[in-house]
């Protein structure tokens, strides 16, 4: 280990290895201004509760499901650099749907959306809970804190708003001294660590959060600030349905229907046709702020996206209905639930697509995301014509992975993969642009199915059609399964030799989801040690409400060693110290609301 | 067992091929019917399987398709299942739609397990169609409801809809989505009728008991008519089910409209903790504007299907953490004197029972419920929130002069203290039993009532929580003891079932000799149908006679889906006939065959080939 590590290693996990003794904010009823805070629960106001604990007492700032409370903001009155966290009382299933705060520095432009686990069930409820949140300047700053809530119905009655129930009992802050301040500057500003990928599929956080605001849309790449993450991947498209006004593809707003079948499909059109009525473009505001923050930002196309079976919004498989010449037909002749890259019609689309994002915005790259809904061409009539003329046999009576077929199957996409290269450099050259956007490949993770799907990812990257490889995880079909991660370097090693001696990167998306700190420190450096150049994350925006294990950036201590994950000797100096804990600290509560909190039974 | 006895487990054992119904574009009114989604409307969507295609009836999470008729034109006594198609916890976390034929006074909630979302790869038999995670969406799923005689009966379909904000706009009313694919009959010969009606009629089987604690219904699905409660009790009708236990209130709270205590409608708030109690409070205050007395609906309903109904009472249930769980503890914080206190003097979250006027307070409550209402039973609920006394003046005192010791200068399980301590409850006890008694027979009723203690798992524990469940039985003080589970506090652990006969010894001990009968509950709340019968085989064998199931209202609660079992899952089909003994020991001989139901795999759903399984 260097010394530089050692010293990295002292302050990595949250605010570990500070020299200072933290100093606790607890009277929470300081917050103004003071008609947003009241001694009882009431709608539109935070309220607040008296609460001791093994180690202080204080005031905690209180909300539930339905009272949209406003801004609050406490008084700082602090200079220099802090390591602030914020305590928590857990919040349990029965009271919300989800369990996320919001928080902001006076000077930060978007807020940063704090989740915790909802733990506040029998045990949970007799602790308060310390989340890291971050660690800046506080001169001249105060903290607002927000409660998190979603419109999903009109006007000012309860139910109108789902909101997220919300108790902060305390502000933590540890004050740097000059030498830690100028070894944190010194650790941001060392870019080698900078490899971490973060990835967004724009739907999610529409349907839970139904943003209407530039601010909402800034929320979901705050997190990335300041930590080891270098690139967010940002969805624009699936099959032709955009998450950006386009003029070749149909926008997100135009799946609008009477009935939907998720109700946060309709909170989606809610948000898109919100922004749309006030003229914001919430793929511009993401492309600047990215920028803002440091980060290169690609554009995905998800390949498979051109439509959903039933339980999901029909709207998306518009283009699929109207184009039943261009679906994948299987060895039978019947159609298979896909449109086929086999068509240059297909491929005009997407690549048309890709253009007009490149042309649009500035993007660093785009991105093919062939992780989802394979197959993406089959046994359509141009491929088994042209296979039965090159090889004399019909395809549909050879074996599914007889190895002639395949390999022809490949060129096919491998060929639509040529022209994704040039037209979009071509496009970047007419804009003007002067570095050419990259191209990254979003792969499945078991080396057979791409063969068997036609993704000659080795071609690929020899060729320079390419400059990012992501193997996506070892399960099948990248289904959810026990499966869904990477066991060992020999899951690894198949796409290690697929870049080698090219100028593509591997990057390894890192599966599931939710680890702990500790699963994910040993993740990454198993990966790095395997050959993995970088990292990715996958649904890596904040925790989904409908579907609570996807998202990462949830501030949980998972995140803290996740946001740190490109400091491989960091890492590896953890695990020769014997991997101490990682988990965050945990305050017995004595007394909530004049309530003794030692007795603990169910109703 | 003899050569006659069949499973009756769902429609297993009966000889006729099934028939299967799928052309719901029959249904009336046609004007409830749209080939497109719309708002207020059912939608129709075609579907095939190997076996049989169809339209199915689908409606969505913010639909509120209106009640809809299915024309049967059938005779005879058929076995009735339904082929649903599943939805997933992105549609809703409610899986529940509403049947009923044609002369039902009340709908069955149907439940259908949502998917979990999470395959397990490698540990499905290779011959069996997959069925989790993104699999559940390419089979139909089979539901058992009942078996009934269908002549000149139809079939009457709604879709749950839960008011949750007031008017029409979208998001004032959550739905739970539903696609119904197919009715399944299987008709009964006459044979097997004369079998089925024998069987009802037999009341040795009866020896289950249901408890309901109302809060999840009223918290759930907001219910605003008569109707909407019976529904809560319609699933055991023709079950096994011999009673229910339906909770009048805890604490000072009730859930019948009461002269001495508060209500629901007193705990209204600016600002709720939790969503559903806001929800509770409007049902209440709705069926109460309505001049509807839930309480009275629902013992009327219970007896019309032949069941007892026990009134019962949650004896910790005198406060809780306002931040969670909003005002409950209107008489906590009037009567500090009535506290219980800690050995150092500290006050304890509880009222004690060693006081008098804590007793005199909770057996007005009772006089006032046998009083208005024609219950056959009361039961204390001591499985909740003990201590239920500690080191109280009363106590301590009342020790030194026996013993001449301070009990707060003793172990705390110091045998002399624990006895005195539970000597306190016994005598709570006792005044119990001759106030039910007299407030029975001042009303006129021809029968003694019955009294039950629900209690904790542990013998060491109800000592300990002053609960002498011996003395209890020994003096008939009570008529049913139920242990609840071997969970330390009833806390939902792992541990929060029964695992060993040997778990049940004491309690068989304590009963043996006396009148009272012993009716273990059945914890976990959910589990497979073999599992409900191998635990309900062991627990008869180990000496409880009755088997009682804690929160076994329809559900999976939405709240909160650990909960509830009336859901019509196969694992209620299990539960429904737990009280033929005869019948699962013949199932255990057979070497426990399959109790799951079938699963269809389909074809295409709405021209979409369902072969094709990926996620996002």
């Amino acid at each position: 280990m260097t010394p530089g590590g050692e010293r990295r290693y002292g302050e990595s996990s949250a605010d570990r290895g500070l020299a200072a003794d933290p100093i606790y904010l607890t009277d929470l009823a300081r917050c103004e201004p003071p008609s947003a805070v009241g001694r009882d629960a009431q709608l539109g106001r935070w309220h607040t509760v008296p609460y001791e604990s093994e180690e202080f007492a204080g005031e905690m700032l209180a909300a539930g499901p339905e009272t949209v409370a406003p801004e609050a903001t406490y008084p700082l009155r602090l200079s220099g650099w802090h390591a602030i966290s914020i305590g928590i009382h857990p919040t349990s299933q029965s009271e919300g749907d989800f369990h996320q705060a919001l928080l902001k520095l006076s000077g930060d432009r978007a807020y940063t959306t704090l989740t915790w686990p909802p733990t506040g069930g029998h045990f949970g409820r007799t602790h308060l809970h310390e989340i890291y949140w971050k660690t800046a300047d506080l001169t001249g700053q105060r903290i607002t804190f927000r409660q998190l809530a979603i419109r999903v119905s009109p006007g000012p009655e309860p139910g109108a708003h789902r909101c997220g129930p919300v108790r902060i009992a305390y502000i933590k802050l540890i004050p740097l001294n000059e030498q830690e301040v100028a070894t944190l500057l010194a650790d941001r500003h060392d870019s080698a660590t900078r490899r971490l990928f973060a990835y967004n599929d724009v739907r999610g956080w529409m349907q839970d959060y139904r943003p209407t605001t530039e601010e909402e849309v800034r929320r979901q790449l705050e997190p990335y600030r300041d930590t080891d993450f270098t690139r967010v991947y940002w969805e624009a498209a699936l099959g032709d349905v955009t998450q950006y006004p386009s003029d070749v593809g149909r926008n997100t707003g135009m799946t609008r229907v009477d009935d939907y079948a998720r109700v946060y499909d309709r909170l989606k059109v809610e948000s898109w046709e919100s922004f749309d009525r006030q003229g914001i473009d919430p793929f511009r505001v993401a492309v600047d702020y990215a920028h803002v923050l440091g980060l290169e930002f690609h554009a995905c196309y998800r390949a498979g996206g051109w439509g959903y079976p039933v339980g999901i919004n029909r709207r998306y498989d518009r283009f699929y209905r109207e184009h039943p010449e261009l679906r994948c037909k299987d060895r039978n002749g019947q159609d298979v639930p896909r449109v086929s890259y086999a068509f240059p019609k297909t491929q005009d689309l997407v690549v048309g697509i890709l253009r007009e994002v490149v042309t649009k915005y500035p993007v660093d790259g785009v991105c093919m995301e062939f992780n989802r809904r394979p197959p993406y061409l089959w046994y359509e009539h141009p491929l088994v014509e042209k296979f039965t003329e090159l090889h004399g046999d019909d395809p549909r009576e050879l074996p599914d992975d007889e190895p002639r077929w395949l390999a022809y199957r490949a060129t096919v996409l491998t060929e639509f993969m040529r022209r994704l290269r040039d037209e979009v450099e071509e496009a970047a050259q007419a804009g003007g642009r002067p570095k050419r956007p990259g191209i990254t490949a979003l792969v499945l993770g078991v080396p057979e199915e791409n063969r068997r799907y036609g993704l000659d990812v080795q071609t690929w990257a020899r060729e320079g059609l390419i400059d990012t490889l992501i193997p996506y995880s070892g399960a099948p079909l990248a289904l959810p399964s026990a499966e869904d991660t990477w066991e060992g370097p020999e899951q690894i090693a198949p796409f290690v030799a697929a870049v080698q001696g090219t100028q593509c990167r591997l990057v390894m998306n890192v599966m599931p989801y939710q680890m702990s700190p500790e699963a994910y420190r040993r993740m990454a450096a198993m990966l790095y040690d395997a050959g993995a150049e970088d990292l990715f994350f996958w649904g890596s925006g904040a925790v989904n409400i409908h579907s609570p294990r996807v998202g990462r950036a949830d501030f949980w201590p998972a995140w803290n060693a996740l946001r740190r994950l490109g400091h491989r000797e960091e890492i590896e100096a953890w695990m020769r110290a014997g991997e101490p804990t990682l988990d965050a600290p945990h305050i017995a509560l004595r007394t909530l609301d004049g309530w003794n909190m030692r007795f603990v039974a169910p109703g | 067992m003899t050569a006659e006895l069949v499973d009756l487990f769902a429609d297993h054992g009966l000889a006729a091929n099934p028939s299967y119904i799928a052309d719901f574009d029959r249904c009336q009114p046609a004007e409830a019917i749209s080939k497109h989604r719309e708002p207020w409307h059912w939608t129709m969507m075609p579907f095939s399987t190997d076996d049989f295609s169809g339209v199915m009836l689908a409606a969505g999470p913010e639909s509120v398709a209106p009640q809809i008729t299915y024309p049967l034109d059938l005779q005879g006594w058929h076995a009735i299942s339904f082929g649903i198609h599943p939805t997933s916890h992105t549609e809703s976390d409610i899986a529940q739609f509403l049947v009923k034929l044609t002369t039902d006074k009340a709908f069955s909630i149907l439940t259908w397990q949502l998917p979990s979302g999470h395959l397990s790869l490698g540990q499905q038999r290779s011959d069996a169609p997959r069925t989790d995670g993104h699999y559940k969406r390419t089979i139909l799923e089979e539901i058992y409801w009942k078996t009934a005689d269908l002549t000149d009966q139809q079939i009457v379909f709604r879709q749950l809809a839960i008011r949750i904000g007031p008017g029409d706009r979208l998001g004032a009313i959550r739905c739970g989505p539903i696609r119904i694919a197919c009715i399944k009959l299987v008709p009964l010969s006459d044979r097997e009728v004369e079998r089925l009606q024998a069987d009802r009629d037999d009341v040795d089987n009866r020896r289950v008991y249901a408890f309901n604690d109302i809060g999840g219904m009223l918290q759930d699905y907001r219910p605003t008519t008569a109707e909407e409660i019976c529904r809560h009790i319609e699933p055991y009708r023709d079950s096994d089910f011999s009673r229910i236990y339906w909770e009048m209130g805890g604490g000072d709270v009730m859930s019948y409209p009461t002269d001495i205590a508060h209500t629901m409608g007193d705990l209204a708030a600016p600002d709720y903790p939790r969503t559903y109690d806001r929800l509770n409070i409007e049902s209440w205050n709705s069926l109460r504007e309505q001049g509807i007395d839930q309480y009275q609906v629902a013992l009327e309903y219970a007896h019309e299907i032949g069941l007892e109904f026990h009134a019962c009472y949650r004896a910790g249930a005198w406060t809780y953490p306002t931040v969670m769980f909003g005002r409950r503890h209107g008489f906590y914080r009037a009567h500090a004197e009535l506290q219980c206190v800690s050995k150092d003097g500290e006050s304890i979250p509880r009222i004690s029972y060693a006081h008098r006027e804590t007793q005199d307070f909770v057996l007005s409550l009772f006089r006032e419920v046998v009083t208005k209402y024609d219950v056959d039973g009361v039961c204390m609920m001591y499985n909740r929130r003990p201590p239920y006394l500690c080191y109280e003046a009363p106590l301590v005192e009342g020790f030194r002069e026996a013993h001449g010791e301070d009990p707060r200068e003793l172990a705390d399980d110091d045998p002399r203290w624990l006895q005195f301590r539970a000597a306190a409850l016994t005598d709570f006890m006792r005044r119990l039993r001759a106030e039910v008694d007299a407030a029975a027979s001042n009303a006129g009723r021809d029968k003694r009532l019955n009294i039950t203690a629900f209690v904790l798992g542990r013998e060491a524990d109800n000592f300990l929580y002053g609960m002498d469940v011996a003395t209890w039985a020994e003096e008939g003080l009570i008529d049913t003891l139920v242990p609840y589970s071997p969970a330390p506090l009833a806390m939902p652990t792992a541990s929060d079932t029964w695992s060993d006969p040997s778990e049940i010894e004491p309690f068989v001990a304590a009963v043996r000799d006396t009148p009272c009968r012993l009716a273990v509950n059945l914890m976990p709340y959910h589990m497979s149908p073999a599992q409900y019968r191998r635990m309900a085989a062991m627990l008869y064998q180990a000496g409880s006679e009755d088997l009682f199931c804690w929160s076994s209202g329809s559900g999976p609660n939405i709240h909160s889906p650990r909960v509830g079992r009336a859901n019509y899952w196969p694992s209620w089909t299990a539960l429904r006939r737990l009280g033929h003994y005869d019948e699962i020991r013949s199932w255990i001989d057979a070497g426990e065959p399959n109790l799951e139901p079938p699963v269809i795999p389909l074809r295409t759903l709405d021209d979409w080939n369902m072969d094709y399984v990926a996620p996002g």
